[in-house]
């Protein structure tokens, strides 16, 4: 049983609330989709659900196989990308990988690599320092990292940013995968992406 | 073993910025050859007395450190990688990672400067088992407290000049330490055990509270 519960949860800078008192019920399988003009709040409230900002009010709650996840433990389990994210630039992309690896205790084999460098478009640029790459090779080795691990949490904001055609309908792809494996949740203003969501919150 | 990988991957990354940018060696050791430059060329061997190379010593180690330190967490914050540290690392473990990589490189920066200041100034330490204890306490002060303090100046500002401001009154107490106790090794030839159970205590307090300091100033961020 994968959920993810946001309680009452409410963002104020000073007196000033970027968004309040939000409640949602997201089980396995759902896609969350997070919509908005631009200054709505939208990246704040994908934040605040992915703990990278405290709420305010509220609480966010996340159960994994019936058990409440503690915030290191979440970090296990959960995906992030977001075009404010960045990923070691001066490290190839392996070398990123690789970092992300080490830190879960496992390693990949080089055929490893190579798939799933083919997967995201970035054949023979495993080598090159991902500073060097377009922002779209950027986009996509970002997307690599935040679902290498097959994430039981996925947050994705602006996830087709910069991104190609072929990019985007492997983000498409990424958002179908995980469908079967969890819960993704996206902040999007692109209204095809936001057909993906069987779920929606709207800030004004 | 969750935290050991975590502590694994931290210096695997610092090693792969390390060799990508030579952020530290750069910094630290560059700037620390210069400095004995500096001092080498105004004065001849016979001119310093022991006393003063003893306090010069100490100041080369000085500003070698806090140049090197105060880049540790400044990098992160320029390059805007502190979501991607916190969404992967345990805080606690972040900050003993970034402390042991600094800790191995200051060691490393600490043993050329040691190495070519003896030689062009014909230093002689007396004992160097005694000077390596000294050194080897100290710089673990100096690493958790300098570790700490860049964490904190990277929050204040975008510029690490505050850093030798601050870290002054926070590293001066172990560097007088230092200096006693590498004085006291220098005239005498003996252990000094009081002055190296000050540099102790220091390393103490400055442990524990690095680490608790650290949290707060993470989740600030």
């Amino acid at each position: 049983m994968t959920k993810l519960h946001l309680n009452n949860i409410s963002k104020r800078y000073t007196r000033k609330f970027i968004f309040k008192d939000i409640n949602a019920e997201v089980d396995l399988g759902d896609v969350l989709v997070l919509k908005g003009f631009n200054g709505s709040g939208k990246s704040t409230l994908i934040k605040c659900i992915a703990g990278l900002l405290p709420v305010s009010a509220g609480s966010v709650e996340f159960v994994k196989n019936g058990n409440k996840l503690s915030k290191e433990e979440l970090k296990l389990h959960m995906g992030f990308n977001a075009p404010y994210f960045h990923l070691f630039n001066e490290l190839t992309a392996i070398e990123n990988i690789q970092v992300l690896a080490k830190a879960r205790g496992v390693s990949f084999t080089v055929k490893e690599l190579n798939v799933l460098l083919e997967k995201f478009q970035l054949a023979k640029k495993g080598h090159i320092s991902i500073q060097h790459f377009s922002s779209g090779m950027q986009q996509r080795i970002k997307l690599l990292c935040a679902t290498l691990f097959n994430p039981s949490f996925l947050f994705l904001d602006e996830p087709t940013s910069n991104l190609d055609v072929y990019g985007k309908q492997l983000v498409e792809a990424l958002v179908a995968e995980q469908k079967k494996m969890g819960i993704t949740v996206i902040c999007t203003n692109e209204v095809n992406e936001a057909e993906w969501g069987n779920k929606t919150i709207a800030l004004s | 073993m969750h935290y050991l990988n975590h502590l694994k991957s931290i210096l695997l990354k610092e090693f792969y910025q390390e060799r990508q940018g030579k952020y530290i060696l750069n910094s630290m050791l560059m700037f620390s050859l210069l400095l004995i430059a500096v001092v080498v060329f105004p004065f001849t061997k016979s001119d310093i007395e022991t006393e003063t190379k003893n306090v010069l010593y100490w100041v080369i180690i000085y500003f070698s450190a806090t140049t090197g330190l105060s880049n540790t967490f400044l990098k992160e914050a320029q390059k805007q990688t502190i979501f991607h540290l916190k969404l992967i690392y345990n805080s606690y473990v972040l900050f003993l990672g970034k402390t042991i990589f600094n800790f191995i490189f200051l060691m490393f920066s600490v043993g050329i400067i040691t190495l070519v200041y003896t030689e062009l100034f014909s230093f002689d330490f007396g004992s160097y088992t005694s000077i390596f204890v000294v050194i080897l306490l100290t710089v673990i002060g100096i690493s958790f407290s300098g570790t700490m303090l860049s964490a904190l100046i990277s929050q204040v500002m975008s510029h690490g000049s505050l850093y030798v401001i601050v870290g002054f009154p926070v590293l001066f107490p172990v560097f007088l330490l230092g200096i006693n106790a590498t004085e006291f090794i220098v005239t005498t030839g003996a252990f000094p055990s009081d002055l190296v159970g000050f540099i102790v205590v220091y390393d103490i307090i400055s442990i524990s509270l690095s680490m608790l300091v650290f949290e707060i100033i993470w989740d600030a961020s």
